[in-house]
């Protein structure tokens, strides 16, 4: 097959333009296809190479404002990676850090059959502290999120309310962690929904993030119901609280990971106007 | 006509193209054009993440072949293409015939 060289130059520079895209050998395949069969058109009517091949490219249009189409989204959001998404990639990171911080404390509890009937008042804060932070940072990351899948609009501003008031709940009642986790499970499961519909982010950290609280809350339930371990002077069931904590706190952090590298990695982008708002 | 004069029409024109059978974006490009009789000539790359994007809301389905040594993807609407094709095609009508109704009957105005 005779190659043109101003046509592979485009197919570069349209490359460089759309390298966000996950699927970027197929659009750009699919735009090699359209000018190759388009130049060909021409010089069977006799038209010489470099004549075909910048008409062909006239026609075809420029690749910034091309590239800002292929950004569009239906609400009329720019979904691409900025500098902001890009930083939120070390926000999520941190995030998955402070959520994993307790883990051990829990671990060890759970290995000790929580005995304890309160923590000591150090490690409580400790927990709140790093509850706290990793809330807050989610929070960040989730407006993050909104903003590289081009806004998730009305429902996206639902999960974020869920979330502050889970994050509000866990610093002012962080005992009461099956009723704080549940909210941010909620609106981190509608984060993750909306980014699935997309189709934009790594599967697996959409995955984890969206489903690690609400798997704490199970988790939670399933052992207070088994009456898993001794339990505590309140009657409650402290394995049951930390094996939830283990689980919602461990697999928030290991999506917020996958999430973060994904965010992390991405180069920044300027996106030109679109030529048509279809 | 100007690609903006083309705004929220391009999905029911690229429906409508597709109707009478799978084609790929070259020739659904060419038969806009030329069905429109070379009135509709935005930005050929244009028709792309229209396409996309009709595909992801379910409204076609797209298969690869290799050509001539080229991957080519070829569109083809769906059921539910196929009736969205249906209403937006009625909503056009009536709105199309509302407007003739409007103009009918008004003298047009000198042009200099």
């Amino acid at each position: 097959m005779a190659r043109y060289a101003m046509i592979d130059g485009y197919l570069d520079t349209m490359r460089t333009e759309i390298r966000w895209r996950r699927d970027l050998d197929d659009v750009v395949g699919e735009i090699e296809d359209h000018l190759y069969s388009t130049v060909e058109g021409m010089l069977a009517t006799g038209l010489e190479s470099d004549t075909a091949q910048r008409a062909t490219l006239d026609r075809f249009g420029e690749p910034r404002y091309l590239a800002a189409l292929y950004a569009s989204t239906t609400s009329g959001g720019i979904a691409v990676p900025t500098t902001t998404t890009t930083r939120a990639g070390t926000l999520a990171l941190f995030a998955a850090a402070s959520w994993l911080v307790m883990v051990p404390f829990f671990v060890y509890g759970l290995a000790k059959d929580n005995t304890y009937d309160d923590p000591w008042i150090g490690v409580y804060l400790l927990w709140a502290l790093t509850v706290g932070v990793a809330g807050v940072l989610g929070l960040f990351v989730m407006i993050a999120l909104g903003k590289r899948h081009g806004g998730f609009g009305v429902p996206g501003m639902i999960a974020i309310g869920f979330a502050g008031v889970g994050i509000a709940m866990s610093v002012i009642v962080t005992w009461a962690g099956p009723l704080w986790m549940g909210l941010l499970g909620v609106g981190y499961l509608i984060t993750g929904v909306l980014m699935f519909s997309r189709g934009l982010a790594p599967k697996l950290g959409t995955f984890l993030f969206s489903i690690g609280m609400l798997a704490g809350v199970a988790a939670f339930v399933i052992a207070d119901a088994a009456e898993w371990g001794s339990p505590d002077s309140y009657g409650d069931y402290p394995n049951a609280f930390g094996i939830g904590q283990v689980v919602g706190q461990g697999i928030t952090a290991l999506g917020l990971i996958g999430l973060g590298l994904w965010l992390k990695r991405e180069e920044p982008v300027e996106i030109g106007e679109a030529p048509i708002a279809a | 006509m100007s690609g903006q004069a083309l705004k929220g029409h391009l999905d029911l024109l690229l429906l409508a193209v597709l109707a009478d059978g799978a084609k790929h974006g070259y020739i659904i490009m060419n038969e806009l054009r030329d069905r429109s009789a070379h009135e509709f000539d935005l930005p050929e790359g244009t028709v792309y993440p229209a396409l996309h994007r009709l595909q992801k809301g379910g409204f076609l389905n797209s298969e690869w072949t290799v050509v001539q040594g080229r991957r080519r993807r070829t569109y083809r609407l769906t059921d539910k293409g196929r009736g969205a094709l249906g209403e937006q095609r009625k909503a056009w009508l009536a709105f199309s015939d509302a407007v003739g109704s409007v103009l009918k009957g008004v003298a047009w105005p000198d042009t200099p």
